[in-house]
């Protein structure tokens, strides 16, 4: 219901402000209770010339113009519906009032003094004026305080030209200053390796105490002292401790907390922004890349209510440095006499490539889809692998004889992001979402803070910002949980919409298939999916996993062989992880395409340059099943080429030419393969098949693999791997090949490991 | 005068009273000053009066010394990694006092332990110890750190055994604080925010305790026994010597005869009370314990009339 109410207004945005008040205000505040009284008295005066309208709504007067707000809203969203801006600094729609920055005065009709729009609850047939001299006498006096201690240091602030203050002073402003005394300093805070701190600058609109606090769930930052004195900060030093810490630097009106990667390396109007998404989480976040010449300057975020809101992970803004480092920029093939790779020309590495596809056997070919790879080149890839009679394909992190793909909702977020917040339970299979996915967490921790939505665990994890009940680590629990003899299954079962997220860990595990039978299970018995809910959810660890798995890029059962008997050539498209594909000179030959000189790229015969994802057109899944375009912002470096089109030259030369030429035939062809890819930027539910995707597994049959070792048999229940569940995130800021190469990410690991920003 | 006129003037004047303070004026800003004095005399007046040896970097440390800094800066004796707690017997204290607020409102009591804590810790507050109250109240300890530096009664510094706090706000100066100030530096042989090298005691300042009626006055915590034996007294109406005297009886362990006003017994003008000064002289207030009586007896009258009513319907 929250995803579909447009209460007063047409955008997004403020309809999420006005839910956030109407949440605030049920909350239930002295002053709201009074708005309700004094209105229904004064709305029986009223009736007269007021059509039918919704009787949530009050009519208020903003500059003589009429318009109807929901109860409870604030002067401020009231004026902004109406189409007038009100200035403010410490307002912000999705952090609570904090008032304290007076600039958003406005007056009020049979109101003594001006009042501060943000914090001041509207009144049925309130008359609000923002044009008239008192208004503008009074911003302008708040102003010339917020200058007093304002240092002029534009020019070399990196703030300069999207500052809230330099903007709203060319309105407010004097163009000469009043103030003779001296200005006070502040020393600037270490907050690590991300956030660069000028605290002389601050205007102390506590922002990114109210973010740190609410929305981040560290309670770090807070201010200390008062009056002339009050500084921002953490008092005892300290590195701020969140993965979503760079949001402060958004947040922040005036240039006192920037960005420390991209200190002074470029000015804001120089940029060229992009807009387009993130891949490295499973998210799938809205991002704006600005870019400059040939290189990628910074990542901020962008809004999209339905997976980020406004908010980004630090690893999807700072580990852009990691795009222009260990990059391959031109093919590369072994040297049979050195066994070294050199670089090649595109010509000569093709023809390596396609007479080593075409001369195997087919059933000796495999393929392998990175974590990053996009839809268009792994559509490509099949189809290439596929022509060449090709049957082996993987999906990198995911035990693929596990995960069935023929029902979406089997690895896809079925609740969607939002619809997290619906829930009123939520239970976390061997996942840590503030490393795997930290934008989701905050949600959740918003719906455990405001909605008092109950959270557990099952595995291995660390602070989650918001409490939560351990259930233990052995995948056996879910035997007991099951079988009603552990006291949560009480709990599930009283749930009305209980959730259940599983970790993209657990897809990795060599008893991926008798866990996920085992949740499907539990899933069917505590009403996790009903007819209008479904709260089972696979969180994806990356962006390229949901749609290599909705491109049904997995062997077909039965028929592939294992690597050991006769597999001879694998294409690997990007993934780091598979080292067991290592080449062996004259046994097995591997051919990597990605972007960066990794792990995958290490153990090939040839390697195919291709493009990062800031650096083509192309479409990605996030892990609720969305469907997402990329776009090119740089071009890639040197010889790198768009990777559908290296696949494309692949099929030419292995002589079973793809019948797509332009991007548009090979998005036809996507659409083609998966209805998903019809429908950009939208999320169809998908079919829940009741478990029958996994009746086929016996209930007590221990498939599980030599590695793991066979856990305690319990009668005729599910026998697991003994390994604890866990997230597969060790290190949040390196979970891939461009994070690896990333100095940022590498100064925030070990920022976290030894606690010191030095 | 324009207004634009104005601005000059306050700017070059201000300007000019910043350089002498710093011994340096150039002969721009005296030329300025001079063909300026004469539409304006106030600034001339404010010119003179200003206090030359003041430097200005000078004002503003003043300011910040008064409640220290804003930050910690780690020491041995006053780190994250140190441990602290109240004792066995500001422990009970601590517990009625948690008892006051309900369990969900636990971070009320923080002003009232920090007290605690303060008094128990020898007049200030160390991290370790605003760390220990943020365990109790089950917040975190930024929480603890931001009221603490917000108050400035809450010592973040080492003080010494006696804190004796100078009131610097307006009527207080006007009667004469300064000179108190003057004195007590001169006799502890600090200046104001020092220690005396025997640590017992700190000249500090406060802005108005309240007390105005009998400015100017000084304030005094007493840490020398803990919690127990801590005071926190007014001394009023004083003159130079009669603080420096209070001073002096404190360092040789006594109590100084007189708490509160030196002079007077109450808040009243300097020339003794000059109204209320007879017996009332009525109307008085109702005699209650008359009107009592005269209630009592009205309403056993009536109920001996119900009785009888009552006994007559019987009858009938
Ligand atoms: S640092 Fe920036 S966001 Fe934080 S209080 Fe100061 S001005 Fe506001
Ligand atoms: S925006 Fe209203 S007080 Fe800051
Ligand atoms: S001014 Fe000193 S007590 Fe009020």
């Amino acid at each position: 219901m929250r995803r579909f109410c447009a209460l007063i207004s047409r955008t997004k945005r403020s309809s999420d402000e006005i839910n956030f008040l109407r949440k605030s205000v049920a909350l239930g505040s002295a002053s709201s209770a009074q708005t309700t009284s004094s209105e229904t008295t004064k709305a029986s005066f009223s009736t007269t010339n007021t059509p039918a309208v919704d009787e949530n709504l009050v009519p208020v007067f903003v500059d003589g113009r009429e318009v109807h707000v929901q109860k409870g809203v604030t002067v401020l969203q009231a004026c902004e519906h109406a189409g007038v801006h009100v200035p403010r600094f410490c307002y912000h729609p999705r952090l609570s009032i904090a008032g304290n920055c007076r600039m958003c005065l406005v007056e009020v009709e049979k109101s003594p003094k001006p009042v501060a729009s943000c914090a001041m609850p509207v009144m049925p047939n309130m008359n609000i004026k923002t044009t008239t001299d008192l208004v503008k006498k009074a911003r302008e006096g708040v102003m010339e305080f917020l200058l007093i201690n304002h240092p002029l240091d534009c020019p070399i602030c990196d703030q300069g030209g999207e500052c809230e203050l330099q903007d709203q002073s060319m309105i407010f402003g004097s163009d000469r200053s009043r103030f003779t005394e001296g200005k006070r300093a502040v020393e600037d805070k270490e907050l690590g390796p991300l956030v660069k701190t000028v605290m002389t600058r601050c205007i102390h609109c506590t922002r990114c105490v109210r973010f740190a606090t609410e929305v981040a769930g560290v309670q770090e930052l807070g201010v200390t002292g008062r009056g002339g004195q009050a500084e921002i900060g953490t008092y005892v030093s300290k590195l701020l401790s969140s993965e979503l810490s760079g949001n402060v630097i958004d947040l922040c009106p005036v240039g006192a907390l920037t960005s420390k990667p991209f200190a002074f390396t470029a000015r804001s109007w120089e940029l060229k922004p992009t807009e387009t998404i993130d891949v490295l989480d499973g998210l799938g976040s809205s991002i704006r890349v600005d870019s400059k010449g040939t290189e990628v300057m910074r990542i901020t975020p962008r809004l999209h209510e339905g997976v980020n809101e406004e908010w980004i992970s630090d690893k999807a803004r700072f580990s852009y440095d990691g795009l222009k480092r260990q990059r391959l920029d031109a093919p590369y093939a072994k040297n049979p006499k050195t066994n070294k790779l050199e670089k090649v020309t595109w010509e000569t590495a093709l023809e390596i490539v396609g007479e080593q596809l075409s001369k195997a056997d087919p059933r000796n070919l495999r393929a392998v889809a990175g974590k990053l790879a996009d839809c268009e080149s792994i559509v490509a890839l099949k189809d290439v692998m596929t022509s060449l009679g090709c049957v082996n394909f993987e999906v990198e992190g995911v035990n693929a004889d596990a995960v069935n793909v023929d029902s979406r909702s089997n690895y896809i977020m079925n609740s969607n992001i939002v619809g997290v917040e619906d829930a009123d339970v939520v239970l976390m299979v061997g996942a840590d979402v503030r490393l795997e996915a930290p934008v989701l967490n905050a949600r959740l921790r918003r719906a455990n803070v405001a909605g008092g939505v109950k959270m557990a665990t099952l595995g291995h994890h660390g602070d989650l910002t918001y409490p939560v009940e351990n259930l233990g680590t052995e995948a056996s629990i879910i035997n007991d949980l099951l079988s009603g003899k552990h006291a949560f299954s009480e709990t599930l079962k009283n749930a009305k919409n209980p959730c259940v997220i599983v970790g993209s860990a657990v897809l990795n595990r060599p008893d991926c298939a008798q866990l996920l039978k085992s949740l499907h299970q539990l899933s069917d018995q505590f009403g996790v999916v009903t007819n209008d809910w479904n709260g089972f959810n696979v969180l994806q660890a990356s962006g390229g996993t949901t749609g290599a798995l909705d491109l049904g890029f997995v062997s077909s059962k039965n028929k592939h062989i294992s690597e050991n008997d006769g597999l001879k050539v694998v294409y690997n498209l990007g993934s780091e992880t598979i080292s067991s594909y290592d080449s062996e000179p004259g046994k097995k030959f591997v051919i990597y395409q990605g972007h960066h000189g990794d792990v995958g790229a290490a153990g090939a015969d040839v390697v195919l340059p291709g493009a990062a994802y800031t650096e083509k057109d192309a479409t990605y899944v996030n892990t609720e099943g969305r469907a997402q375009r990329a776009l090119a912002c740089v071009a890639p470096p040197g010889l790198a080429r768009a990777d559908w089109k290296i696949l494309r030259a692949v099929s030419e030369f292995a002589m079973v030419p793809l019948k797509y030429n332009t991007i548009e035939q090979c998005r036809e062809r996507l659409a083609e393969v998966s209805p998903t890819f019809n429908a950009i930027d939208e999320v169809e539910p998908s079919l829940w098949l009741n478990g029958a995707s996994y009746a086929h597994l016996a209930g007590g049959t221990p498939n599980v693999a030599a590695k793991g070792g066979a856990g305690k048999k319990t009668s005729g229940a599910t026998v697991f791997a003994s390994e604890p569940l866990t997230t597969n995130v060790e290190n949040f800021y390196m979970t891939d090949a461009i994070t690896r190469a990333s100095a940022t990410m590498a100064r925030c690991s070990k920022a976290k490991a030894t606690g010191s920003a030095f | 005068m324009t207004s634009s006129d104005l601005f000059f003037t306050t700017t070059t004047t201000t300007t000019s009273k910043k350089n002498n303070g710093m011994n340096n004026n150039n002969n721009n800003n005296k030329r300025n000053t001079n063909s300026n004095t004469n539409t304006k005399n106030i600034f001339k007046q404010q010119t003179s009066k200003t206090n030359n040896n003041q430097t200005f970097s000078h004002v503003i440390n003043e300011r910040l010394y008064s409640v220290g800094l804003m930050v910690h800066r780690d020491s041995a004796e006053n780190n994250s990694s140190l441990k602290w707690e109240f004792s066995k017997e500001n422990e009970t204290k601590v517990q009625t006092i948690l008892k006051r607020y309900p369990p969900n409102y636990k971070r009320s009591a923080m002003i009232p332990l920090l007290d605690v804590a303060q008094q128990q810790n020898a007049g200030y507050l160390t991290v370790p110890v605003m760390n220990h109250i943020a365990e109790l109240l089950e917040v975190a300890p930024i929480r603890v750190y931001e009221v603490a530096t917000f108050y400035s009664m809450f010592n973040r510094s080492k003080v010494g055994s006696y804190h004796v706090m100078v009131c610097g706000t307006t009527p207080c100066m006007l009667r004469g604080s300064r000179d108190i100030e003057k004195a007590l530096s001169e006799h502890l042989g600090v200046k104001k925010f020092e220690t005396t090298r025997d640590g017992k005691f700190t000249l500090g300042e406060m802005e108005c305790m309240g007390c105005c009626v009998n400015a100017p006055m000084i304030a005094v915590a007493d840490y020398t026994g803990g919690v127990e034996k801590y005071t926190y007294n007014y001394y009023e109406d004083l003159t130079p010597e009669s603080a420096v005297s209070i001073v002096q009886t404190l360092a040789q362990g006594k109590m100084p005869e007189k708490v509160g006003s030196q002079i007077r017994n109450k808040a009243e003008p300097i020339t003794g009370t000059t109204t209320l000064n007879t017996e009332p002289t009525g109307p008085n207030c109702r005699d209650l314990a008359k009107l009592k009586k005269e209630l009592e007896a009205a309403a056993a009258e009536a109920a001996k009339a119900a009785a009888a009513e009552a006994a007559a319907g019987a009858k009938k």
